[in-house]
């Protein structure tokens, strides 16, 4: 998996390419954790280019959220310590806020759906409405 | 108790018993061979002629197998096999390993009534394998390990929308 990284204002835009599975996943976490470091207050992530996404790219998702939240994931960049130890309680934040996702492909859509978390995130048709929508 | 048996040693392994059933087998396998497996099961469903959700659906099922062996069951690395074979328009995907016993097939289904923000996330991987395929089927090898079993027609799908329903049969 590539992870492009841009910025517009105080927002991030990660752009994702090719698979995202158990074995990558912590990559994004590594990637936003930087975004926030250097002062995402929200972030875009771009899945257009995303051929596959296994179970493993909902954690990574999360935990993108749990970091704009300024709650460091379990596990951290520790591997796939996160994916055993994982808990998602997340007081009082809205994920829909903060973490937008833009250009949602078919194999993505279909793990959002069946598991019931595509309520979790908004979706945008392009990163630059999903931009636009950040308040 | 029987004696283990080596994966990759069976002798039946490497009979061809039908019109497509290929072996993948790496003896120490990480997280690093998520991608050959599923490139390994795109190549046998491009051979058995699955329609494209089949193939989606079985690639997708089988990744979270095996992440869930390498993951939960290794902890790290171990042997794992996987075999395809179609009969029909079944199609039978086998999953051999070498870790403790466990079958997931107990797990019990996510709650999706909670709210996403409320739910974790991680553990998603056995609902997936239940509603991507028709049956998922374990039991343990003789002297340890796991077969699990997953199953799905090559073509058809449920008036759901989810090749299973949820239940499991042995």
């Amino acid at each position: 998996m590539r992870i492009e990284t841009r910025r517009d204002g105080s927002t991030w835009i990660l752009s994702l390419a090719g698979e995202l599975d158990a074995s990558n996943y912590t990559y994004l976490v590594d990637a936003a954790r930087d975004a926030k470091t250097q002062g995402a207050r929200a972030m875009v992530i771009d899945l257009g280019r995303l051929t596959y996404m296994g179970s493993a790219g909902l954690v990574a998702l999360h935990s993108v959220g749990l970091i704009l939240a300024g709650i460091e994931p379990p596990g951290g960049a520790a591997g796939f310590d996160a994916l055993l130890q994982y808990s998602g309680d997340v007081p009082g934040h809205r994920f829909r806020e903060v973490l937008k996702l833009a250009s949602v492909p078919p194999v993505v859509e279909r793990v959002l759906s069946r598991t019931g978390m595509a309520a979790l995130f908004e979706l945008h048709p392009d990163a630059e409405s999903a931009v636009a929508s950040v308040g | 108790m029987a004696e283990p048996v080596p994966l990759g040693r069976r002798r039946e392994d490497v009979i061809a018993v039908g019109p497509v059933r290929r072996r993948w087998f790496d003896g120490d396998a990480t997280l690093a061979c998520l991608a050959p497996i599923r490139t390994f099961v795109r190549e046998c469903t491009a051979a058995a002629e699955c329609d494209a959700e089949a193939t989606a659906d079985l690639v997708q099922a089988v990744d979270e197998a095996a992440t869930n062996v390498i993951v939960h069951g290794y902890r790290g690395d171990g042997p794992i096999e996987v075999e395809f074979e179609l009969d029909q328009d079944r199609v039978a995907v086998r999953l051999l390993d070498e870790a403790p016993e466990f079958d997931v097939t107990t797990v019990p289904p996510p709650d999706l009534s909670i709210p996403p923000l409320e739910r974790r996330p991680g553990g998603m991987g056995v609902h997936l394998m239940r509603t991507l395929t028709d049956d998922l089927r374990h039991r343990p090898r003789p002297g340890g390990g796991n077969e699990l079993t997953l199953i799905r027609d090559r073509r058809a799908r449920g008036a759901s929308g989810d090749a299973n329903d949820g239940r499991e049969r042995r």
